[in-house]
C-alpha cells in the first residue's frame, strides 16, 4: 500500500512561527511595553499573518518577522499604569477575600508584578498580572482555603496591598523593580509587616499618578455597577416568584368567581413576567446559568402546582 | 477662631467596621500620606486621597448608626435638586418662637396643633427630598437622624490635618457648601413662615407658637382654621388635647376632634 503523505497546514505553521517570534521579542521588552498573549494573537491575526500569507513558512525568515513585529510594537504606546509607584495605596488598601480575583483581574493594571501572602492559607510567587490566571497563579487555592475557613461568609478576612521591592532590584522607580504584596488581615490586623518601600515620584510624573487613579476608579465604578445589576436581577426574580406565591395563596381565600378570575389573570401575567425577566437577566449576563436554572425550576414548579390544583396558568 | 475652609474632592465614601480603623491609620502612617481626620459622637471619619472612610460607633448610638443611610440619601436628593436648576427663595427671617403678649384671657381653654416631622415634610413639599427618601425617614427611630441629615446640609465639618502620616492639631473646615446651606435655611424659615401666617390668621385668639407647634384658644372655628391652613400647605399634624391655662388638667379629645 502506498504510504499516505501527511498533510501539513502551512497556514498554522506560519502563524505559530510568527507568534513564537513575537513572544520572544515581547519578553525582552520592559514590563510597561509588554503585550498579553491575547493581544499578541490579535496582532498576529490582524496585521502580521496577512503580511506573510501564502509564503511557505520555511521561506519566511526570522529577520523579516522581527522587522514586522518591531514595526507593530512601535505603534503600541507604553502603558502608564504599569508602575506601582503611580498607583495610590488607597486603591488596594482593603480588599475582601472574595473580591481578590476580580480585583487582580479587572481593577489592577494588566502589567504589574504582584504577590498574595495569606499566612496559613499559603502564598503565591511574584507574578505579573499581564497573563494572570486564577488557577495557575495559585490565587484560587488561597481563596478556596479562606472560603472553607470562613464558611463562605465575608467574615473579617481581607487583603491589604503593600508596595515592595523585587529581590535584587534597585529602588530607582523602574516599573519592573516593584511588586504589590497583598497581605492577609484578620479583623484589621495584618499577618505580615505592612511597611511599603518608599519612592518619591518626580514632580513631572505626578500628573500620571492622577490619570492612573482616574482610570482605576473608572474600572472600580464599572465593577460596582455590574454587581448592582446582578443583585437587582436576583432581587427582581425573587420578588416575582414571591408575588406568584402570594396570589396563589390569596386564591384560596377568595369566594366570588369574578375576583378569582381577576387574580387568575394577574397570575398568568406574573408567570410570563417572571419568565421574561429571568431570560433577559441571563441574556444580559446578569445571572449565571446556575441561577437561571434554579429560578426557572422554581417557576415551573409553581406552574405545575397551580395546574394540579386545577387553576388556569 | 477662624478655620481655613478647604475644598477636598471625595470620590468614594466607604463604611468600614471599627477594627479596620487601626489598619487605615497604620497604612497612612506607613505611607507618610496626607489626609484629614475627624472623631464625632457617632462616627470617626478619615479622608485619604479622595476616599472617605467612615467607622460608625457602636453601642448607645445604635439607632443612629442604623439610620446613617439617610444622610447619603438626603445629600444626593439635595444635590439633584440644585442640579435641576429649580429656584428656591429663602423666606424672610421669622422668630423661632412667638408669644401673644396681649393675650390676657387666663380662663380660656387652650389647644395646640403640632406639625408631624415638620422639617422633613417641608423638605419633601419643597422638592428637596424625594418621595423615597421621605418615606425611608418616617420611622420614629430615625427622628434624630433625619433632623441631623437636614441640618448638616452644606454645613461642612472640622477635621484635623494629617501631614506626612503624622496627626497634627491643625484644623480645617471641609465640605462647606453655601447652596446646600441655603436649602436648610429655606426649610426652617418656611416652617416659621407658616407659623407666622397662622398667627396672623388667628389674631387675638393666638397664644403662642414654638418652632412647629401653635397654641390658640380652643374653639371649633379655630381648630377648623388651623386644620384648613395646614391641609392647604400639605402638612401632617396632630391636635393636642385642650388645657385650661394656668391649670395642669388635660381634657381628653373628642372623637370628632
Amino acid at each position: 500500500m502506498a504510504k499516505q503523505k501527511k498533510h501539513i497546514n502551512n497556514g498554522i505553521k506560519l502563524y505559530n512561527k510568527i507568534l513564537k517570534e513575537f513572544t520572544r521579542i515581547n519578553n525582552e521588552l520592559p514590563v510597561n511595553r509588554q503585550l498579553s498573549v491575547k493581544q499578541r494573537r490579535e496582532y498576529v491575526s490582524k496585521t502580521l499573518y496577512p503580511e506573510f500569507k501564502g509564503i511557505h513558512p520555511n521561506k519566511v525568515g526570522k529577520k523579516a518577522i522581527d522587522k514586522s513585529v518591531t514595526k507593530v510594537l512601535e505603534t503600541v504606546a507604553p502603558k502608564e499604569e504599569c508602575n506601582p509607584n503611580y498607583i495610590s495605596p488607597t486603591v488596594y488598601d482593603d480588599i475582601a477575600w472574595f473580591d481578590l480575583d476580580e480585583f487582580i483581574d479587572e481593577v489592577l493594571p494588566t502589567c504589574i508584578y504582584m504577590k498574595v501572602s495569606a499566612d496559613v492559607f499559603g502564598e503565591t510567587k511574584i507574578f505579573n498580572t499581564l497573563n494572570y490566571d486564577y488557577e495557575r497563579s495559585g490565587v484560587s487555592d488561597i481563596v478556596e482555603k479562606i472560603r472553607d475557613y470562613t464558611k463562605n461568609e465575608s467574615g473579617d478576612v481581607s487583603f491589604t496591598g503593600v508596595k515592595r521591592l523585587r529581590p535584587k532590584k534597585a529602588n530607582d522607580g523602574s516599573p519592573e523593580n516593584y511588586y504589590i504584596d497583598m497581605v492577609l488581615t484578620y479583623g484589621g490586623v495584618p499577618t505580615k509587616d505592612i511597611i511599603p518601600v518608599k519612592y518619591d515620584v518626580p514632580k513631572e510624573e505626578r500628573k500620571v499618578v492622577t490619570s492612573v487613579k482616574k482610570a482605576i476608579l473608572e474600572r472600580v465604578k464599572q465593577i460596582d455597577l455590574r454587581k448592582k445589576r446582578r443583585k437587582n436581577a436576583r432581587k427582581k426574580a425573587k420578588q416575582s416568584i414571591a408575588d406568584i406565591r402570594k396570589k396563589t395563596k390569596r386564591m384560596k381565600t377568595l369566594k366570588s368567581d369574578s375576583a378569582k378570575s381577576k387574580v387568575r389573570f394577574d397570575r398568568i401575567k406574573d408567570f410570563l413576567k417572571a419568565k421574561k425577566q429571568i431570560q433577559t437577566a441571563y441574556d444580559r449576563g446578569n445571572m449565571t446559568k446556575e441561577q437561571y436554572d434554579r429560578f426557572n425550576k422554581e417557576i415551573d414548579g409553581l406552574m405545575e402546582q397551580v395546574k394540579k390544583q386545577g387553576g388556569i396558568v | 477662631m477662624t478655620r481655613t475652609i478647604k475644598r477636598v474632592g471625595i470620590k468614594t465614601q466607604l463604611f468600614k467596621p471599627k477594627p479596620k480603623q487601626k489598619l487605615i491609620f497604620e497604612l497612612i502612617k506607613n505611607n507618610e500620606a496626607n489626609g484629614y481626620y475627624r472623631k464625632g459622637n457617632f462616627s470617626t471619619e478619615i479622608i485619604w486621597d479622595g476616599k472617605s472612610y467612615m467607622f460608625p460607633s457602636k453601642g448607645k448610638y445604635r439607632s443612629y448608626t442604623k439610620g446613617l443611610f439617610l444622610f447619603g440619601m438626603v445629600r444626593k436628593d439635595a444635590k439633584n435638586f440644585l442640579k435641576s436648576g429649580r429656584k428656591l427663595r429663602v423666606p424672610k427671617k421669622f422668630p423661632t418662637n412667638e408669644y401673644n403678649d396681649k393675650f390676657t384671657d387666663f380662663d380660656a381653654k387652650i389647644t395646640g396643633t403640632d406639625l408631624n416631622h415638620a422639617y422633613w415634610r417641608i423638605a419633601y413639599n419643597l422638592g428637596i427630598i424625594s418621595n423615597r427618601t421621605y418615606i425611608s425617614g418616617l420611622d420614629d427611630e430615625f427622628k434624630t437622624v433625619r433632623l441631623s441629615a437636614l441640618s448638616t446640609l452644606g454645613k461642612g465639618k472640622d477635621y484635623h490635618v494629617i501631614k506626612n502620616g503624622v496627626f497634627t492639631n491643625e484644623v480645617v473646615k471641609i465640605g462647606f457648601n453655601e447652596d446646600m446651606d441655603k436649602l436648610y435655611r429655606a426649610i426652617r424659615q418656611t416652617c416659621f413662615k407658616y407659623m407666622n401666617q397662622i398667627m396672623k390668621i388667628l389674631g387675638n385668639e393666638f397664644v403662642a407658637y414654638k418652632t412647629d407647634c401653635v397654641y390658640y384658644v380652643d374653639s371649633k372655628e379655630n381648630r377648623k382654621i388651623v386644620r384648613d391652613f395646614f391641609n392647604e400647605k400639605e402638612m401632617n399634624y396632630k391636635q393636642l388635647p385642650s388645657i385650661k391655662k394656668g391649670s395642669t388638667r388635660v381634657e381628653p379629645l373628642n372623637e370628632n376632634q
